[in-house]
């Protein structure tokens, strides 16, 4: 049901606002932490996610706000959810698809993700967002997590 | 027309190509051609594609030992290019027919 797939994936517990780190990995270990202290991933998550952002890069230009979208693989996760960082201060993700180019990324979409198909419905809608400056912005913009969230239900719902 | 086989590829095989694999399908649904697509991870894209027409990817690092084309899916991510990257699509697979 795609209703309870929303509620799942979307949780105000998530979402982040104000996120600081010195660099990409403290910033993956932090918002990796997050989701192992609210049950999410297993504790091997964290180092999966940085090694594979290494090898498969996640920043994205978009129309709106440079973003990254780290994940891996499934096996690390135990459910499904996605971590939403506002960070204060940009940091820097290797393009993907090219994985020579510095994307500058102001929000984090972290995934975790068990069985996409399951999924791909509000998987496909946050996604979406990344098509959408104008959404982006106003996440960028919004001061809180309600705010934050609230932009995301009518984008997702 | 044969059937085209597409195949898409990410990292992981679970996120992006995921989306992609949706874009893919709704595009060709709204222009009325069938295709088969199939989704895999990066180590398995030249096994995987070997009989394919077309291979997407959202990862530079695939290696294929065939002739096998292969465009960049990222703007089904960010929408943008988007509409060049399915003129691209359609080149190869109609063009050659």
């Amino acid at each position: 049901m795609e209703t309870d797939a929303n509620y799942t994936l979307l949780q105000p517990e998530l979402i982040f606002s104000h996120v600081t780190a010195s660099n990409q990995e403290d910033l993956l270990m932090d918002l990796s932490s997050k989701l192992l202290s609210k049950g999410y991933v297993k504790d091997s998550f964290a180092d999966a996610v940085i090694a594979r952002e290494r090898t498969f890069p996640t920043g994205l230009f978009t129309n709106g706000v440079p973003v990254a979208i780290p994940h891996t693989d499934a096996i690390h996760v135990l459910k499904p959810g996605i971590l939403i960082a506002n960070l204060d201060k940009p940091i820097i993700f290797k393009e993907m698809g090219n994985g020579v180019n510095d994307v500058s990324a102001e929000l984090i979409f972290l995934l975790a993700i068990d069985k996409p198909e399951n999924q791909i419905d509000v998987l496909k809608k946050v996604m979406n967002i990344l098509c959408k400056s104008e959404i982006l912005f106003k996440i960028k913009k919004a001061q809180d997590i309600s705010e934050t969230l609230e932009i995301l239900k009518q984008e997702i719902t | 027309m044969k059937k085209k086989r597409i195949v898409v590829i990410c990292g992981t095989g679970i996120a992006t190509s995921t989306v992609v694999v949706k874009k893919t399908e709704e595009f060709f649904q709204k222009i009325g051609i069938q295709v088969d697509i199939s989704q895999g991870r990066a180590v398995e894209a030249n096994i995987m594609s070997e009989r394919a027409d077309l291979v997407l990817t959202t990862t530079p690092s695939i290696k294929l030992d065939h002739n096998v084309p292969i465009l960049n899916a990222i703007p089904f991510l960010t929408g943008m290019g988007e509409d060049d990257l399915k003129e691209e699509i359609l080149k190869v697979l109609v063009g050659k027919e």
